[in-house]
């Protein structure tokens, strides 16, 4: 379940799982803008899910309480012998409207997840969202 | 992301500098899959010149004159 916001409008610390649905009726719903970039989002773990991405995380404004986010950051965990489709890969290494997306290792991802993502940049701790695939 | 005061622009210095070793440090590792270890090492570079594009945007307005009336 993905708690409630702290007092600065973010998560508190932590990797939240939801599924998509649930991240759509959080975070997706609230703007325009907000619904156009879930709808990329859904782009997004069409083409994540045939490429072999293991986990996607999803961070930055679009996971706090603001109304209309800049973008959404998202860290996908890749393992070896990625694509397992090769056809996915080209959309996800060039990019996707309103996401930011970062193919990672799983020391990458763990990088990301553990230490750059996990403060906001007063360095308060924050917490993300991990669509369950 | 819009950096608006010298702490946040500390922060993310700090942030940039754990990168680039990052960066430096996988670069120089022999990897199990070369088009992962190519994939991951290009998102690193992007959030790298990303915080540098952010920190040199705040320079640039804080280092901009004053309008005089």
């Amino acid at each position: 379940m993905i708690p409630d916001f702290n007092q600065y409008g973010c998560l508190p610390r932590g990797v939240y799982r939801a599924t998509l649905d649930e991240v759509e009726q959080r975070f997706g719903r609230q703007s325009e803008l907000r619904r156009v970039q879930m709808a990329s989002l859904r782009w997004l773990v069409d083409l994540a899910k045939p490429a072999g991405v293991r986990r996607l995380v999803i961070n930055g404004s679009f996971v706090t309480d603001i109304f209309e986010p800049n973008d959404v950051d998202c860290v996908l965990l890749m393992v070896q012998g990625f694509p397992e489709d090769r056809e996915a890969e080209p959309d996800l290494a060039e990019g996707l409207p309103f996401l930011d997306i970062h193919l990672v290792d799983q020391e990458d991802f763990d990088f990301f997840t553990e230490s750059v993502f996990a403060t906001d940049r007063h360095q308060v701790p924050k917490g993300m969202v991990e669509v369950i695939l | 992301m819009k950096l608006e005061s010298q702490r946040e622009v500390q922060n993310t210095r700090e942030k940039l500098r754990l990168l680039e070793e990052h960066y430096q440090h996988k670069r120089e590792q022999p990897a199990e899959d070369e088009h992962v270890r190519e994939l991951t090492l290009r998102s690193l570079k992007k959030l790298i010149n990303q915080l540098k594009e952010e920190i040199a945007r705040y320079e640039a307005h804080a280092a901009k004159p004053a309008k005089s009336e």
